[in-house]
């Protein structure tokens, strides 16, 4: 189970709305890459999950991604608080807000709903490992991406610190991927899937 | 358009708030990193003292300003601030 923090992991506090650059942001919510996915990934991987200490990455790792995600959803929320219908037209966020006002839904930039086929639940540890360390990748790159395009400081510096937590993240999961190994077959990593094979 | 800042905290409490984020950033790494390292003596021994200290930051910020978390509200107040002040995304504080 989950306990609320009323407050976000690292303070996000925009005075300049920017509806443009909040729907590219808002990718790393419910984008391919996004902080909601992350979560979703871990946190469902690691039922099947053999060892305990790789078990409580997936958890902690999975846990922290909501606090990012709730980062992401603060960013956008702010960009787009009060904004008036000529600048929602003028902005191209006319196309957003028809549907959803200026209410957070999770959604890549380019519009596609959030998806759960955007990650993996595979039930083999060498194959989900791998994949948590591309995704950590991946988010990073998007993040590098963001802030190619973003100027203002106040949205910069909680976007740096998010890009910043993919790599520690990639490096545990690092980690994780080397404790599953020192438990398989040093011969073969691939003689049985722990996950399956008893 | 600026929106400004709502609504303004006073220093004090944004600072203390940002003291309680910066042990709990602590407390998040070590946390992780002793998931894949369990037996570090030393992570362990980071950690306790981490959490004490923001155990005891977070009870002088919920005494002064309001609650950060259920486990530890002011009995005495009359007041269900968890509820009634800003959620943390408003940017008015944290």
């Amino acid at each position: 189970m989950w306990n609320y923090e009323k407050r976000l992991q690292y303070p996000v506090k925009i005075t300049q709305t920017n509806p443009k650059i909040a729907q590219v942001i808002i990718s790393q919510y419910g984008g391919p890459d996004g902080e909601l996915a992350a979560s979703m990934r871990y946190l469902a991987q690691r039922y099947t999950m053999p060892y305990n200490t790789v078990a409580g990455v997936l958890t902690d790792i999975g846990t922290e991604e909501l606090a990012h995600f709730e980062m992401i959803c603060a960013i956008v929320y702010q960009l787009t608080r009060n904004l008036t219908p000529e600048e929602i037209k003028e902005s191209g966020f006319d196309k957003y807000y028809v549907d959803h006002t200026l209410a957070l839904w999770p959604q890549a930039a380019g519009g596609i709903p959030f998806n759960a086929c955007e990650f993996q639940s595979k039930g083999d540890v060498i194959t989900d490992l791998m994949e948590d360390m591309a995704a950590e990748q991946k988010a990073r790159t998007t993040y590098d991406n963001i802030l190619r395009l973003v100027k203002d400081p106040e949205v910069c510096d909680p976007i740096k610190f998010l890009r910043a937590r993919e790599i520690v993240h990639f490096q545990r999961f690092g980690e994780s991927l080397r404790i599953a190994q020192e438990n398989l077959d040093s011969r073969n990593f691939y003689a049985f899937n722990p996950e399956f094979d008893k | 358009m600026n929106i400004g800042c709502k609504p303004c905290m006073d220093s004090e409490r944004q600072k203390l708030l940002l003291e309680i984020s910066k042990v709990d950033f602590a407390l998040k790494e070590l946390n992780l990193y002793l998931d894949t390292h369990p037996y570090d003596q030393q992570g362990m021994e980071n950690f306790r003292q981490y959490n004490a200290l923001k155990n005891k930051l977070v009870k002088d910020y919920t005494e002064k300003y309001g609650p950060l978390v259920l486990s530890i509200v002011d009995m005495d107040s009359r007041e269900w601030k968890w509820a009634t002040q800003d959620w943390p995304w408003e940017g008015g504080y944290n």
